[in-house]
């Protein structure tokens, strides 16, 4: 045999049985048991320094204000000092915490280990192993463990990029109402029935009637897809801003009610060219003065004079 | 029978400032093969399959097991251990910049204090008395050096004699600029060579390829053809492609 021979023979041998079973063996110990022992070790040591760090934090800032207050009443500097400097080691603590992350890394370990007990299953039991045919059990073993592992790394990989829980953090609308109402993930129609509700309650019964005619109009237009979770409430927004159009040009628009009103698609302003975000129902200069309602794609632009400053543009 | 308690061993070795504390030097970029014997363990360490293995089964029954094993330590684990290096380097390197930070911030906010509270506003009144004083009338200047008597050492515990304070209050004005200095400088540091993204782009890249190791042994795709050697090179050149995108 030479040596080219080999390894085509090698190529297009497939696995033996025996192969098999030290295959899903190695797979068991080296991958699945090897990961398990290393996020289980990582979870404790997370949450050791999380405690840690935590408890401590807590001691010293209780302390400090323990001497700020003796202090206050003996004028004796030295507890003064200490009260002004225990804060900033207590601060010291509390940046450990934020760059290791170690409460959301336990987190995300956690779930993998779960998501590994659970793969675990697929495997028969050790009694059974000798009696089973692993042929068609070791791949789904394997391609599902991988899939847990790559979610892992995915997360893990996310707590680097702080901007997603800071872009969460901003696109919350700072209405009280409509954190509501997007806390309680209503359906399309029950969200627009509120704001037509609340809508109701601040303008006349003929603006109302306008909103939820431009809504059903707005939304033949548009044709938002079918599982597209925020669509409903992109168009009642759109509805509400179209409904500003339609008030009478003397009297001052409304204010959007929400600020998911103003959540434009992201390729709509260019880089570099945000406008200034205006003042809380205050009327956007050249929309005061247009007396006409424009195309529904007009009222769409003129609703992006709002955009929040989170990651939608740039 | 008494059942004895068992007691919850120490865990002071897994606090953070001892055992993820970052390293001025001693990480390298670069990935060197040690010697057979180190490698053995590295690869079980990392749990890889490493050629222990036939000490508990014959390789002869295994041939496609071996093939493989042959293939992924030429192909694969060079890359994956060049890049489990890297990110060792770059995590070492996020970590001791932002320990610099940290310990900047709070060593500044420290002195920053102390320098309040060792500034002694009538010493200073006396020493700028002095110094105007020396310059017209030299013998008021020796007077006004030894202070007019309100400063104690109750009022200031480091101004165990009239200047002791502003002396102070210069050591830590010092002890603030070297550390804003210091910090300054890792700034510029850190601004360059990103080594946060660095990090998560080796790190994540490391795992890929060690998930890649077992679908090879598995003959999981792609790796269920006959071509699984070339399939592998791909994608070991494909993760060096990925790791060299965007690198400033």
């Amino acid at each position: 045999m030479s040596a080219n021979q080999l390894p085509n023979h090698l190529d297009s041998q497939p696995h033996s049985p025996e192969d098999l079973a030290l295959l899903f063996n190695i797979y068991l110990e080296k991958r699945l048991q090897g990961q398990l022992t290393f996020y289980e070790s990582r979870i404790r040591e997370n949450d050791l320094n999380s405690d840690f760090t935590f408890t401590l934090g807590t001691f010293i800032m209780t302390l400090s204000s323990l001497l700020a207050t003796i202090s206050a009443s003996t004028a004796i500097p030295l507890l003064a000092l200490i009260s002004a400097v225990l804060p900033a080691l207590s601060a010291l603590l509390a940046a450990f915490r934020q760059i290791y992350g170690w409460d959301r890394q336990s987190a995300i370990y956690r779930d993998a280990v779960l998501g590994l007990e659970k793969i675990r299953l697929l495997a028969p039991d050790d009694d059974r192993l000798p009696f089973s045919d692993i042929t068609p059990i070791f791949p789904r073993v394997v391609m599902t463990s991988e899939a847990v592992f790559t979610a892992e790394v995915n997360q893990w990989g996310q707590i680097f990029t702080a901007s997603a829980e800071q872009e969460e953090a901003q696109n919350v609308p700072r209405d009280p109402l409509a954190r509501m109402i997007a806390a309680a993930n209503l359906s399309d129609d029950q969200a627009a029935a509120i704001q037509s509700i609340v809508t109701a309650g601040k303008k006349s019964g003929m603006d109302v009637q306008t909103t939820v005619n431009t809504y059903s109009e707005v939304s033949v237009e548009m044709q938002p897809p079918a599982d597209a979770p925020a669509a409903g409430i992109e168009l009642t927004a759109a509805a509400e801003t179209t409904t500003i159009l339609n008030s009478p040009t003397d009297a001052p628009p409304a204010a959007p009610d929400t600020d998911y009103a103003v959540v434009p698609p992201q390729e709509s302003l260019p880089d570099g060219d945000m406008p200034a975000p205006l003042e809380y129902g205050a009327p956007p200069a050249d929309l005061a003065a247009m007396p006409d309602t424009p195309p529904a794609e007009e009222t769409e632009t003129e609703t992006d004079q709002e955009l929040p400053q989170s990651g939608a543009v740039g | 029978m008494s059942v004895k308690v068992q007691k919850k061993p120490s865990q002071f070795r897994n606090l953070f400032f001892i055992r993820r504390r970052p390293v001025l030097r001693g990480i390298s970029t670069d990935w060197e093969r040690p010697d057979e014997a180190t490698y053995q363990q590295m690869l079980e360490w990392d749990g890889f399959v490493s050629p222990k293995i036939w000490e508990q089964h014959d390789p002869a029954k295994h041939p496609v097991i071996a093939q493989d094993m042959r293939d992924l330590d030429q192909h694969l684990l060079p890359t994956f251990y060049q890049f489990s290096q890297r990110a060792k380097y770059y995590q070492n390197r996020y970590y001791l910049y932002q320990w610099v930070f940290i310990l900047g911030a709070f060593l500044t906010t420290l002195f920053g204090t102390l320098t309040t509270y060792v500034y002694n506003p009538f010493t200073a009144a006396a020493e700028q008395s002095a110094a105007a004083a020396a310059v017209t009338q030299p013998d008021i200047a020796a007077t006004a050096e030894v202070g007019d008597g309100d400063v104690t050492l109750e009022d200031a515990p480091f101004t165990a004699q009239a200047g002791g304070g502003n002396t102070w209050t210069r050591i830590f004005g010092y002890l603030t600029a070297l550390v804003g200095a210091v910090t300054a400088f890792f700034t510029a540091l850190s601004n360059r060579g990103e080594p946060q993204k660095r990090w998560a782009k080796n790190r994540r890249l490391t795992e890929e390829l060690r998930m890649q190791y077992f679908k090879y042994l598995a003959h999981l795709p792609p790796y269920d053809t006959n071509e699984r050697v070339q399939k592998l090179r791909e994608t070991v050149i494909d993760a060096r492609i990925k790791e060299q995108e965007n690198v400033s």
